[in-house]
């Protein structure tokens, strides 16, 4: 097998000529991933990895409407094509009419990178990283504490064909890094966390220092019992909640009746105020430093995507515009469905609005309260509230008048994102962040820190 | 004690990481049960206990024919994740003592 016939536009093409179905995506993701792993203040390994996904979408058009069938299988090359073709007809013929059949998409300018090689990350990602990563573990050493943690990056080139002409192509860097501090006996424990696309951003040193405040507030410890406290929610932690929020933000669900977003006997809350902040929630897939891919990527359909609507250009959409609900996230089978707007899903999500604070600045103007590092293991609670549960990580400070006393037990919480949104009564400076809790699924955030008067922490959690 | 629960199908997806924190499980379907008679189906009810607390807290282990294997086909694990599917066979059981929750009063309603 020579290199040049697995090149994936070479790849997509000839899936596309070997499709006998009525329509045809084909979606070849090339895929490389670089990491470092270190505890106890030193590198334990490291690996790369590189893998290639290929996604055909047969469409088969019959008397009650467009079927279609989907199949993805790793690793594969041309000469493995066809099974695959054949398999993804067979799914289609075997399926009967899909709910969302649309006609493929069509008009799309293609990409001048499409028949270009995929880009491609390497441990090279690292070199400055690495040798200032190994530096901040001597101060941590000299300092008393212990350094854990991962980094990731991963390179996704994506190319999608489509038989009514779609050839398109989005590079996708994701970096992430998770860096946690401890004191030897391991019963102090403090969390930071980035997102990146080349590692360039982000100084080890500068987490360390910022770890090492963290770890000395918690000397002293003050436990405190469940209630209702005044809370300051780092960006990651607005970030975490207002995902899922996002998640839950499928218009056809609320047309149906089943989110918090339905209106009490029909229809949907868009144009309601969800808060008296002048906060935007958006996505933008030209959003500097959170660049995401702009045109619809959809392996599968479900939920709020299709896989018929591949290609569709996607532009930057306000799902809150200065407090007012104004977008839910739609297909365009689920846009003509609902009567809502075509507004699919993007792959990152800002909220500005916020005064220019920063989160040590909202420390200095509370009198007494909470503030977290982190959120950890959220799961849904009630969908009609969109209650969320989940518990406090790696630090919940103790503050009073205006500074950080001491560090506090852990907490189970139990709120609603759209609920925090109507409560807050603040929120300061919108900032990069990586959202710990969903970084597996979802990178790309800014995020303000959020002052909310009455967060509800339900019981104590005894954990790190 | 007359008042008891009954729980069916609790819904949290995984557990977390660490035995002795704190978990909440929300009952997909709730039953009361009064003197041995089920008297009607309950709406929000969670139940939340420390790990340790609560499997201590077992008086009661059910027979071979309540045992039901249930499982999930997304546990994931590790850095970078993992994802396989999962089974955990289960005989009915009571718990006595377990802290109960209205799912509609944690929302603050």
């Amino acid at each position: 097998m020579s290199a040049r016939s697995n090149k994936p536009h070479e790849i997509v093409e000839r899936a596309l000529e070997l499709s006998t179905a009525d329509g045809c995506v084909v979606i070849a993701d090339e895929q490389s991933t670089a990491n470092l792993r270190w505890a106890g203040n030193a590198l334990t390994t490291n690996g790369v990895t590189r893998g290639r996904t290929l996604t055909v979408v047969a469409t088969v058009d019959g008397k009650e409407g467009t079927a279609s069938g989907v199949v993805s299988r790793s690793a594969v090359t041309v000469d493995e094509l066809e099974p695959l073709v054949r398999a993804a007809e067979a799914a289609a013929r075997g399926a009967g009419p899909a709910e969302d059949a649309q006609p493929l998409v069509t008009g799309v300018s293609p990409s001048p990178d499409f028949t270009d090689a995929p880009a491609e990350t390497t441990s090279a990602v690292f070199a400055d990283f690495a040798p200032a990563l190994g530096e901040a573990f001597a101060r941590a050493r000299a300092g008393g504490r212990e350094l854990y943690g991962f980094a990731n990056h991963e390179l996704v080139s994506s190319y999608v064909g489509t038989s009514t002409g779609v050839r398109l192509r989005h590079d996708q860097p994701n970096g992430t890094l998770e860096l946690n501090a401890k004191s030897p006996d391991r019963t102090r424990s403090a969390w930071a966390g980035r997102s990146t696309r080349d590692f360039k951003d982000v100084d080890p040193a500068a987490l360390d220092a910022e770890l090492a405040v963290r770890l000395g507030w918690a000397q002293r410890r003050i436990p405190l019992p469940a209630g209702r406290y005044e809370t300051l929610l780092p960006p990651t932690a607005v970030a975490d909640l207002l995902i899922y929020q996002m998640w839950s933000a499928s218009g056809r669900d609320a047309v149906e009746g089943r989110t918090v977003f339905s209106k009490p006997g029909g229809g949907t809350r868009v144009g309601d105020r969800l808060t008296e902040l002048p906060l935007t929630l958006r996505s933008d897939p030209n959003e500097p430093g959170l660049e995401a891919a702009p045109f619809v990527l959809a392996h599968s359909s479900g939920g709020d995507q299709s896989v018929f609507d591949n290609g569709l250009p996607l532009a930057a959409t306000d799902w809150v515009r200065e407090g007012e609900l104004r977008h839910l996230t739609t297909t365009r089978h689920s846009a003509g469905l609902t009567g809502l707007p075509v507004a699919p899903a993007i792959d990152n999500l800002i909220l500005t609005g916020g005064e220019d604070r920063s989160l040590d600045e909202m420390v200095a103007n509370t009198g007494r309260g909470l503030l977290l590092t982190c959120l950890w293991y959220i799961r849904e609670v009630d969908p009609a509230t969109l209650l969320l549960t989940g518990l406090t990580r790696d630090g919940v400070y103790l503050v009073e008048n205006g500074e950080v006393t001491g560090e506090v037990n852990n907490f189970r919480f139990n709120e609603s994102p759209v609920d925090l949104l109507g409560r807050a009564t603040e929120a300061g400076r919108t900032e990069k962040t990586l959202p710990r809790e969903w970084s597996d699924w979802f990178t790309r955030a800014a995020m303000p820190a959020l002052r909310v008067p009455d967060f509800n922490m339900s019981s104590v959690s005894q954990g790190v | 004690m007359n008042n008891r629960l009954t729980c069916t199908n609790a819904d949290q997806r995984g557990m977390p990481p660490d035995p002795a924190e704190n978990f909440q499980f929300t009952g997909q379907r709730f039953f009361r049960i009064d003197n041995g008679r089920i008297t009607g189906q309950l709406r929000d009810v969670a139940y939340q206990a420390t790990t340790t607390d609560f499997w201590g807290s077992m008086a009661a282990v059910g027979g071979p024919q309540t045992y039901v294997l249930g499982g999930a086909f997304n546990c994931g694990k590790a850095q970078p994740g993992q994802v396989a599917a999962v089974s955990h066979g289960c005989p009915s059981a009571l718990f006595k003592g377990v802290n109960i929750l209205n799912t509609t009063q944690e929302a603050g309603r």
